[in-house]
């Protein structure tokens, strides 16, 4: 590409808006995942702590769970809230 | 009324109609995944969608403001030509719903306007940095995003639970896909029926019943897009369904579950952004990316294929559809009386071919 071409590109495209695009896409998709497997994990460990009477374990495992969800409703949120404000 | 509201009244009754397609051929971006984990019901998921395309029709307008004022001149288009673009639209939509291909709506509308126009008042009218800034380069870069996070997402998913009881795992993932399910909905009104409002908008302009300097999209114009969304989405488009929900690959719920929250968070950031996305092909690159991510041969490629070239064809065709409509109403003049024909011929032709395809049609599995 020519240095003009990259220049005309580099005008017509809003790279800064693309780029928070592009942030937010992984920030939102891969963290709320990972953190609604968080809380499956902390659910199935919660389950068969309470199985072998593991009392400790079992909070630990349910604290994890409520952890994992709390962090995928609070993401859920900010995201309308943010989206509301347009 | 005189022939310039005629032509308004048969352009908003088209965008209206375009936008239920839009609905009737995007159910399956929304609900495939949830209905092919089971996560949800076909009626439930369905109707659970069309409402949720409801409410996010109201969310945001900053798509419809790109549709209306950076693509093409404003000044230098018709309600005639805008017909011709979605007519175009329409085409290019009811023929890849014919074939079962999951195309986009998006870039059908936005090639039909940007075809019609072209043919009507020259490539000075079109934007071509609007063109190539807000709509073609996001157009590659969000499918890759979906995929990629869907990929990345379904790796660090099976990482962290891959070793718990698959039940549990299995009905938690379903659990959450109901969420997901409905943010896509959400983010699917959101971003889709904003165009429909954008080009309706740009017809009143062009009418002259709004100023192209200082407009403010019509509470009316939001009410209807948002009620003819949800109104085709409620309808449903089962054919493609089945090829988003089973044809790619065969998904377990975290997959269904990664695919739709990596769609959702990319449109939901596109549409915040202004960038008016295909949520087809966002969806389906989510899709592709979570089969990919666990395993590259899961992915039936062939269909990938199928839908990219259908992705590539879709400006040019739509643009093509748009600038030919546009040459035969002009055949009839200035008036209303091309767009009147053409309507009419539409109509016969639409409820020839969806009559053949609908008896030929078989639902989807529940």
């Amino acid at each position: 590409m020519t240095d003009v071409a990259q220049a005309l590109v580099a005008t017509i495209v809003e790279w800064s808006e693309l780029g928070k695009t592009v942030a937010a896409s992984f920030l939102a998709g891969v963290g709320v995942t990972a953190a609604f497997a968080i809380a499956i994990f902390g659910a199935a460990q919660f389950s068969e702590r309470r199985r072998s009477d593991e009392a400790v374990a079992a909070f630990g495992a349910a604290l994890i769970a409520a952890l994992g969800l709390a962090v995928c409703a609070g993401a859920i949120v900010f995201g309308l809230i943010v989206m509301l404000s347009d | 009324m005189d022939s310039t509201d005629l032509i308004l009244v048969i352009v908003v009754a088209t965008a209206l109609a375009f936008d239920f397609t839009n609905g009737f051929h995007d159910t399956a971006n929304v609900v495939a995944t949830s209905i092919s984990t089971r996560a949800m019901a076909p009626g439930f998921a369905v109707g659970f969608a069309a409402v949720l395309n409801f409410v996010g029709a109201f969310i945001s307008l900053e798509v419809a403001a790109t549709i209306a004022s950076d693509v093409v001149d404003p000044e230098s288009i018709t309600t005639t030509v805008i017909f011709a673009g979605l007519v175009g639209a329409i085409c290019w939509n009811l023929m890849t719903w014919y074939f079962g291909l999951p195309s986009s709506s998006s870039h059908a509308l936005i090639g039909g306007v940007v075809g019609a126009t072209f043919a009507a008042a020259g490539a000075d009218a079109i934007f071509g940095d609007g063109l190539l800034g807000k709509v073609l380069i996001p157009a590659l870069v969000a499918p890759t995003v979906a995929f990629l996070v869907g990929a990345i997402a379904i790796v660090i998913c099976y990482r962290i639970v891959g070793r718990q009881r698959p039940g549990t795992v299995t009905r938690g993932f379903r659990g959450g896909q109901i969420v997901s399910g409905g943010l896509l909905a959400l983010a699917h009104g959101t971003n889709d029926a904003q165009k429909t409002m954008g080009v309706i908008v740009l017809a009143l302009i062009a009418s002259g019943h709004l100023s192209e300097s200082n407009f403010d999209v019509p509470f009316w114009v939001v009410a209807s897009a948002a009620t003819a969304i949800a109104l085709g989405t409620y309808m449903g488009g089962w054919r493609i369904i089945r090829t988003m929900g089973t044809r790619i690959h065969k998904m377990d719920a975290a997959q269904g579950f990664s695919a739709q929250g990596a769609g959702a968070a990319v449109i939901l950031a596109s549409s915040h952004y202004g960038f008016p996305l295909s949520t087809t092909q966002v969806i389906s690159g989510g899709v592709m990316g979570s089969g990919a991510g666990k395993r590259l041969s899961a992915v039936r490629w062939g269909v990938a294929g199928n839908i990219v070239v259908a992705w590539i064809l879709t400006l040019p065709a739509a643009a093509g559809i748009g600038a030919l409509v546009y040459g035969v109403t002009q055949i009839f003049g200035d008036g209303a009386l091309g767009p009147l024909v053409v309507s009419i011929a539409g109509l016969i032709a639409v409820a020839v071919a969806f009559g053949r395809r609908v008896r030929a049609g078989e639902p989807v599995p529940a």
